[in-house]
């Protein structure tokens, strides 16, 4: 006689925990739920990724500027800058890699307690490597002089938007093949070095000219750089874009990437010009007392 | 031609650099009205634009503080510029006489001080000019310079009384020094005295007059910080960019504030209607008193 698992099953696990009534709606997307994880395991194994189209995919999208300049992210940590692959280029990757999912899930938000508690997962259906990262996100933003509780829900939001976007690229990154990810890393960074394939002196103009919109003069560029504007390369304005896009996004400020230099003793002890004439300010007639 | 000065009265009208006695600056000579860093620093909390137009409408309220003549007596031996000092030769201001010779002094225009405060404060003079760095900040220059500028984004008139207006240097930086005494000048007090007195505010302010005249390619502002105690040490400090930032926004604030007050003629007071308030976070911890 065979042995009923399921019953055996029963006597020894516990319940799962369901909930007392099921809609109609709630029981379709059940259903739909299984049949669809399902399915990506069934497709992904008749269907198996192409390695090489996946290759050339990746490189097809890499050699694409707007691309390239987003596969980056630079922000500043304990007065060091941090940069690193961004998780555009993750999403990226994961869709040339196929055969992919990934997500981000707010599992419960607890205002009292001021967190989030969320999951990021990347799941390569094929091969069924699974990454996810159950963690806690608490309801401040890290200042200087301390972390500030949010409040506001948009801020709330956003802040867990952004701390999954951070885990879910480490997921993604972590079930695809590191030469996958080296390889496209290095044509991102490539291509934006060769950029929109202008004259460096034309780039340079547009650079020099974006900056000055954001308050930040030629000299600090040339400072930042080490090298006068008429010696830049394309390396220089590939890194220039970087830092640029990061202030435009607020990731970075201005004075983080271009630190006004110290003053030193010597600067307080240097020659100086005659200082500012002094004009002479106009004069009126004082009221005379007791005339009016 | 001092029989016209009597009659006439300074009135300033256009932005530039000036070189007006103290109290013509503190009387807000500019045509129309002008904000300095101090009266900024009014129109902010924890004070409010209402006690900003008392001051400004009742400058007889004025106080004079002991520490106040002290500061102006160490401003005027170090940087030469000021209310001359009348040296009383008596141990304290308790007695009726003492009392009667400050108020004759201040009555004159001079700076009383008793003879054991102008010791000190000339040996502060002599410990500051032989400190190197702060000597060259309060050289070749000019003491006591009044900026007037018009803030480009709200159109307010402000003012500044520059301690010591200094030339640019070759790479075309101005250094605006600004003299302070204070109890200590270890970096860590100086940073909360920098805060609790807006000295943020202020550094943004000066400089901000400066660039707006144009004055230098780059300016940048220091503390020349002297302790009133033996041996009066000397301590020079710049604010970072983060305090400057700040001081940058709570300035355009205050700006701002006052050119609506200006506007509407009306002074808001600390609050306008019944606020809820918490308690400062020292104050909920459970191990914490009521006092």
């Amino acid at each position: 006689m065979a042995v009923n698992n399921s019953t055996q099953l029963d006597t020894h696990a516990p319940a799962v925990a369901m909930p007392a009534r099921v809609g109609q709606g709630t029981a379709v997307e059940q259903s739909r739920a299984v049949a669809e994880v399902q399915a990506a395991v069934v497709v992904a194994q008749q269907v198996p990724r192409s390695v090489t189209t996946a290759r050339t995919a990746m490189r097809e999208s890499c050699d694409v500027l707007p691309m390239a300049e987003r596969a980056f992210f630079r922000y500043k940590r304990g007065g060091a800058p941090v940069a690193g692959a961004s998780v555009h280029l993750a999403r990226e990757l994961a869709r040339c890699w196929g055969n992919v999912q990934y997500g981000i899930a707010e599992l419960r938000r607890d205002d009292l307690a001021g967190e989030s508690e969320m999951q990021a997962w990347a799941w390569d259906v094929q091969t069924n490597t699974r990454a996810s990262n159950t963690f806690v996100v608490p309801h401040k933003r890290d200042k200087t002089g301390g972390p500030v509780a949010l409040t506001d829900m948009r801020d709330i939001y956003e802040n867990n938007a952004n701390m999954g976007a951070r885990r879910l690229r480490e997921a993604i990154f972590s079930i695809l093949p590191p030469w996958f990810t080296e390889e496209a890393k290095e044509l991102c960074a490539a291509r934006v070095e060769k950029g929109d394939g202008r004259p460096v002196v034309d780039r340079a103009d547009d650079a020099v000219a974006a900056f000055e919109k954001l308050g930040v003069a030629q000299d600090r560029l040339e400072q930042k750089l080490g090298r006068v504007r008429a010696r830049w390369s394309q390396y220089d304005l590939a890194q220039l874009m970087t830092v640029h896009r990061s202030i435009s996004r607020g990731e970075v400020t201005v004075d983080d990437e271009f630190p006004r230099p110290r003053l030193s003793d010597g600067d307080a002890l240097a020659e100086t010009a005659a200082p500012a004439e002094a004009q002479a300010p106009a004069r009126r007639r004082a009221p005379v007392e007791g005339r009016e | 031609m001092t029989a016209v000065d009597t009659t006439t009265e300074v009135v300033i009208t256009e932005p530039g650099v000036y070189d007006i006695p103290a109290d013509v600056y503190h009387a807000d000579p500019v045509a129309g009205g002008s904000l300095s860093s101090s009266e900024a620093r009014m129109m902010l909390p924890p004070s409010c634009p209402r006690l900003y137009r008392w001051a400004k409408d009742h400058p007889e309220h004025a106080q004079t503080k002991k520490a106040w003549d002290f500061g102006s007596a160490a401003h005027r031996l170090v940087l030469g510029a000021g209310d001359p000092i009348r040296r009383v030769e008596l141990p304290n201001w308790k007695t009726k006489k003492a009392q009667e010779q400050r108020d004759e002094a201040r009555a004159a225009g001079e700076i009383p001080l008793l003879a054991h405060d102008h010791d000190v404060v000339l040996a502060m003079a002599e410990a500051l000019r032989s400190h190197p760095v702060a000597n060259a900040l309060f050289s070749g220059g000019r003491p006591e310079q009044t900026l007037v500028w018009r803030d480009q984004r709200t159109g307010v008139m402000c003012r500044a009384l520059v301690d010591w207006l200094r030339g640019v240097d070759t790479h075309g930086r101005l250094i605006i020094p600004d003299y302070k005494t204070a109890v200590s000048g270890a970096r860590s007090k100086w940073a909360k005295a920098a805060a609790d007195y807006g000295y943020h505010l202020q550094a943004d302010h000066y400089t901000d007059g400066a660039e707006e005249l144009d004055l230098a390619e780059a300016v940048r502002f220091v503390f020349v910080v002297q302790e009133k105690s033996a041996p009066y040490l000397v301590s020079v400090y710049e604010l970072d960019a983060e305090a400057m930032r700040k001081g940058r926004e709570l300035n355009t604030w205050a700006r701002q504030r006052y050119a609506s007050c200006m506007e509407t003629g009306e002074w808001p007071g600390h609050v306008e209607r019944i606020e809820q308030i918490e308690l400062p976070v020292w104050a909920t911890r459970e191990d914490a008193g009521w006092q």
